[in-house]
């Protein structure tokens, strides 16, 4: 089976298009910092919150088990579930992580995942393939053809039906079930509450026909009270499948009457997790709107991009609670693109963690080479300005790039200084490199041009801190002289001004803000750079639009796949993730960005002269420029 | 409609009760009492038996009858409850390729009743 799944495409995408729908809607990002803080404060004194809930628990007759190990969270619940011949499962991760069904079975219990989703993978013996969507990567074909051939019906390939037979087939084993095992989203402290939400009415089912109920849950599941949860299940349902609210959200305190309730709180790695340098990943609700809209997951789904848990997060918590060789497999598919970051309702800095899990991962000589090569050189030479050299490539050139003493130079302010960084030194950048200083010399006077350097982003990516950091040093020292650093690189921008604040700005956007509209003899569509999409310059198109009269494109914010090295180290999917950008051009246009990673990848399915850079864009069709 | 919303008054309950079940003839209909709910939202019905728990999950169609209004289900939760459920909608499903579909495990119609 080919590792692209257009199932998953086209699942993942209708899923980002509703929860955008309902955010926008319904302004949950309001919830964000609320939910945020009671997570962080609820996560920083865990220890506490949990002595209180699971003493109040017990005061319920709640029994509350607390294992350190997987081995030690099975072994508790196969012993209690004692003869329990017939078990109802609801989705639980953690139980995935666990292996509960599988050791289960291997003692003779029959374990019946009760969850739709669930349930069609269990058939399969497949692990599942999302956090909160199991068989995402199954169309109504695949489930129709298992179940017709491993239970003799003759079904059609319509989710009704096959929905219809799932519920006939599981009604007999909620009434006959033995024992339920569910999972839990939250446990909140006081009062002393289980929250576990759900659609289907499975859980609630699992949880409350059978005798003996497990609530299996993770160390990192407590909050402190429940006041402001439903700030924290309404991100988290609405990241999750769109939904403010669940059909169900159901609630635990105490056991019904002749009702036994477990409560099993699995660590295995989660403390380790929270007393990391990687603690914000803690934070992680498992809602799996990071893997929706990842571009590396819509193309390939979680059995390559994952195990238990999947995506750049799924590598931070396989390396905690799995296998580290597991791990670093997953972290290789992540782009580092930070595409998923705006999605998290958590604030989780997903890539920069994925990065710094990739410290302690081999890197391949493809990639260890070109790393060295872009740190060997003194991280900064600086130069004076030069006059621009003469560009004879055969090109029509407007009158910018020939007359560097034309009476329309500007002022520069004082102690503005270019860094070029390392892409544009490279012969594929060579237009673009002219067309800069260019610009430079004409709107810029006086600024001193930083050459030669890089910033160390594509080792900070790859997780070689230390030369990241060294570079960033040394860089540090030479910006210090001055007020404004300008980049005409929109992915060093936004590295570098997360390290050194506003002084760094982006060119393109200072260039604007110079030069009067300008008219381009094609349609011009923007190609947004996913490490804008964070916050830091998100408004580039804004700003360029007072230049550039931009045509709608519904692929502008879709990522490219190149990812500085991804199209090295993972060229088929790095293509396959390309292609989705080009429906819904025309035949003539050009595309504008100023990431020159993107700017080489779109190129590959573009061609030079159709994708360009915008210093180079409207310096080309300036009137002061002397247009085209 | 899977998920519908009445408002009536505490006369015309029975009336609006036997009117359901004539229209969902042949299907096992329950009604039971929430402690509160959010107009347009949801009810909160607590759960202290296994036959609550049958009566909400495992009719074809439930209806939900709400007396008290709350600004948000949080409030319920101050309560002293065993167990219990925050209920928005019918059980249903989108995990075959996106495709919603009412009445996985649990009821197939959820219909709410505000009364007056
Ligand atoms: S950084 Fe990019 S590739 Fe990595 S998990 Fe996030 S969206 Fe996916
Ligand atoms: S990292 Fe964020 S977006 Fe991804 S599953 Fe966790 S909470 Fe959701």
């Amino acid at each position: 089976m080919s590792k692209f799944n257009e199932n998953v495409f086209k699942a993942t995408n209708l899923t980002v298009r509703k929860r955008a729908k309902l955010f926008r809607e319904r302004g949950l990002d309001a919830l964000r910092d609320g939910a945020v803080t009671k997570r962080k404060a609820s996560l920083d004194e865990a220890a506490r919150f949990w002595e209180i809930a699971a003493k109040r628990f017990r005061e319920n007759g709640i029994e509350v088990f607390f294992a350190d190990t997987v081995a030690s969270a099975n072994g508790f619940i196969s012993e209690h579930l004692g003869g329990a011949r017939l078990i109802v499962k609801g989705k639980s991760l953690t139980t995935e992580e666990m292996e509960l069904r599988q050791v289960l079975e291997r003692e003779g219990r029959e374990v019946v995942e009760t969850d739709l989703g669930e349930w069609i993978i269990q058939q399969r013996n497949e692990l599942p393939s999302h956090f909160t969507a199991p068989a995402i990567h199954l169309s109504a074909g695949d489930v129709a053809e298992m179940i017709n051939r491993k239970f003799g019906e003759n079904l059609p390939a319509d989710a009704s039906a096959l929905t219809g037979f799932v519920r006939r087939k599981l009604r007999e084993k909620f009434r006959n079930a033995d024992a339920g095992i569910i999972g839990a989203n939250m446990v909140c402290a006081d009062p002393a509450t289980v929250v576990s939400v759900s659609n289907e009415g499975n859980v609630s089912l699992s949880a409350r026909l059978p005798e003996k109920l497990f609530i299996v849950t993770g160390w990192d599941r407590i909050y402190d009270s429940v006041d402001g949860i439903e700030g924290v299940q309404r991100l988290l349902t609405g990241s999750a499948t769109a939904q403010e609210f669940t059909s169900y959200i159901d609630f635990f305190r105490k056991p019904l009457p002749g009702q036994q309730v477990f409560l099993v709180v699995l660590d295995n790695g989660r403390k380790a997790l929270m007393e990391s340098s990687f603690s914000e990943g803690a934070r992680c609700i498992r809602c799996g709107a990071c893997l929706n809209i990842c571009p590396v997951y819509q193309e390939v789904g979680g059995h390559t991009f994952g195990k238990v848990y999947h995506g750049g997060i799924g590598a931070l918590l396989t390396e905690f609670t799995g296998r580290k060789q597991d791990a670093s497999a997953i972290a290789s598919y992540c782009l580092r693109c930070k595409s998923c970051e705006p999605a998290c309702p958590m604030g989780v800095p997903i890539a920069d963690l994925v990065a710094g899990l990739s410290e302690s991962y081999p890197l391949p000589l493809y990639l260890s080479l070109p790393l060295k090569w872009m740190g060997r050189r003194p991280a900064v030479q600086v130069g004076r300005q030069r006059e621009p050299a003469n560009v004879n490539d055969g090109q029509k050139r407007p009158k910018v790039f020939d007359s560097p003493s034309s009476s329309a130079r500007h002022h520069a302010s004082p102690s503005f200084a270019v860094f070029m960084g390392c892409a544009f030194r490279t012969p594929l950048m060579k237009r673009e490199r002219k067309a800069i200083e260019a610009a430079v010399f004409h709107y810029f006077p006086g600024a001193e041009i930083l050459d030669s350097g890089c910033c160390g982003m594509p080792h900070y990516f790859k997780g070689r801190l230390s030369a990241a950091k060294e570079l960033l040093e040394a860089i540090g020292r030479r910006f210090e002289p001055f007020d404004r650093v300008l980049l005409p690189c929109s992915s060093g921008f936004a590295y570098l001004r997360e390290n050194f604040g506003g002084k760094i700005q982006l060119l393109s956007m200072v260039l604007a803000e110079k030069i009067d509209k300008i008219n381009p003899d094609t349609a011009v569509f923007y190609h947004q750079p996913c490490h804008l999409k964070t916050g830091q310059g998100k408004d580039e198109k804004k700003v360029l639009s007072r230049v550039i009269s931009f045509s709608d494109w519904e692929n502008e914010a879709r990522c490219c796949g190149s990812g500085g090295t991804y199209f090295v180290q993972h060229p088929l999917i790095s293509k396959k993730i390309l292609f989705r950008k080009e429906p819904g051009l025309p035949e003539r246009f050009t595309v504008v960005t100023s990431c020159p990673s993107c700017l080489l990848q779109l190129r590959r399915i573009f061609g030079r002269e159709r994708v360009r850079h915008p210093a180079d864009m409207m310096v080309s069709f300036s009137e002061e420029g002397g247009g085209q | 409609m899977a998920t519908e919303w009445h408002s009536i008054s505490e006369d015309e309950l029975h009336l609006f009760i036997n009117k359901i079940q004539d229209r969902f003839a042949g299907q096992s209909v329950s009604c039971v009492e929430s402690t509160g709910f959010v107009p347009a939202t949801g009810a909160f019905v607590p759960i202290d038996s296994r036959e609550n728990a049958e009566a909400l999950f495992l009719s074809d169609v439930v209806v939900l009858v709400c007396r008290r209004r709350l600004k948000s289900y949080e409030e319920a939760l101050a309560g002293d409850f065993a167990q219990g459920c925050f209920v928005s909608a019918e059980s249903k499903t989108a995990d075959i390729e996106k495709k919603l579909i009412s009445g996985v495990h649990g009821p197939k119609e959820c219909i709410f009743v505000e009364v007056q």
